[in-house]
């Protein structure tokens, strides 16, 4: 069976504390209120006991994320190139202009274009993190970077933490 | 006669209302998610979902002749997607990382980000105007692909995408017709507000009790700091 891990939602926990009289192994009760994935064994019994529904188990292995058809795909990237565009020109706008309200304006159309971006992104194959297609990603990016000074470190951490589930 | 906001989907009916749809001003907006008066549909009875499935029916069967469908998606040419595509799709996976609790990878996604966004280029056009053309070809074109294309293989996460990001761009889209017309008075005693979950962006006091896009509560939106002085 799947492996899960108990993790607390502190904006609902209402400290009603039942996660600590019934963890066998005392990994509910800490000092910041994050429960010790050291101690926890994933048994479940803090979440089914939790009055506010604070306590989620969320699983250690992610299944395969849906594929997608190219199409789609393509579809979805030349609505990404487009946002990508739209950040970019909205924070340039805002470094530049001396206007306050137009300021505030392109910085809310910077965030807003970058939200939509990522998640056009999501549905064009980069759901998990675990998947062969951030993976690849990855690799390539190790094999040919960009330039000189592609923190190469950083990517070859990732491809280690995290292990492609495809 | 009926009338639904595209955006949040707030209908306006004339039987119940004082004055009728027609008479309301320009300048009149949705009470719900402030979307102009343009962003409003006539509500046909009955046969408004009708049109629709038909519509999307004869899209299937027109393109069956072009469908590829293949799921064959391992073509990771990297260098096909530009620099601030990448960190794009670097902050997409921060996120997919913070979601799971694995936040120290979170932080090297970020990290990875940060370095595209410190050498991607700039933009030509750093105008207006621009966002204006990104924000029509995205309306006129892009959506409509997405809608076609996913329709194809019934993606609906494709879809769901494509119903947000659309709404949103309209938004953005009325935000920025307004601003032309009435500048800097629009944000004046105000506050700028996103959803940081779909990017809606609402202007007023205080943010929406719920997203209209995406439905999440208002403690999800975020307010967009003024510029620090000096």
């Amino acid at each position: 069976m799947d492996k899960f891990v108990a993790v607390r939602n502190l904006r609902l926990c209402t400290k009603d504390c039942l996660c600590l009289y019934v963890c066998p192994y005392g990994a509910t009760d800490t000092e910041n209120s994050i429960i010790d994935v050291t101690k926890c064994t994933g048994c479940g019994a803090c979440a089914k006991a939790c009055p506010s529904g604070a306590i989620s188990m969320v699983p250690i292995n992610y299944p395969p994320q849906q594929k997608k058809d190219k199409r789609v795909i393509n579809s979805i990237n030349s609505v990404i190139k487009n946002k990508a565009k739209a950040e970019k020109i909205a924070k340039n706008i805002a470094e530049n202009t001396n206007k306050d309200g137009l300021f505030k304006l392109m910085k809310a159309f910077e965030r807003s274009n970058r939200l939509m971006a990522e998640d056009l992104v999501r549905e064009a194959g980069y759901m998990l993190p675990q998947s062969k297609n951030a993976h690849d990603l990855l690799e390539n990016l190790v094999a040919n970077p960009p330039d000189k000074n592609f923190p190469i470190e950083i990517a070859k951490k990732l491809l280690d933490k995290i292990p492609c589930n495809e | 006669m009926k009338y639904r906001c595209k955006i949040c989907g707030f209908v306006y009916d004339d039987t119940k209302e004082k004055t009728p749809f027609e008479d309301l001003p320009d300048s009149w907006i949705c009470p719900i998610c402030n979307a102009p008066k343009s962003m409003f549909e006539r509500i046909e009875d009955n046969i408004d979902d009708n049109n629709k499935e038909n519509f999307n029916k004869s899209i299937t069967e027109n393109n069956q002749k072009t469908q590829t469908n293949s799921n064959n998606n391992s073509s990771n040419e990297y260098l096909n997607l530009s620099i601030s595509e990448l960190s794009i799709l670097c902050t997409n996976l921060a996120r997919g990382c913070e979601k799971q609790y694995k936040y120290e990878e979170m932080e090297l996604f970020k990290q990875l980000a940060e370095y595209f966004d410190k050498i991607s280029p700039a933009e030509k056009n750093n105008n207006v105007d621009e966002l204006t053309n990104l924000i029509s070809n995205d309306i006129e074109k892009g959506f409509p692909e997405i809608n076609y294309a996913a329709n194809n293989v019934n993606d609906r996460g494709a879809l769901r995408v494509k119903t947000w990001s659309e709404k949103v761009t309209n938004m953005l889209n009325s935000l920025l017709l307004q601003y032309k017309s009435v500048g800097e008075k629009m944000i004046e005693n105000t506050d700028v507000w996103v959803c940081s979950v779909c990017g809606f962006v609402y202007i007023g006091k205080t943010p929406p009790e719920m997203c209209p896009v995406c439905k999440v509560p208002s403690w999800k939106f975020e307010k967009v700091e003024g510029r620090k002085n000096g």
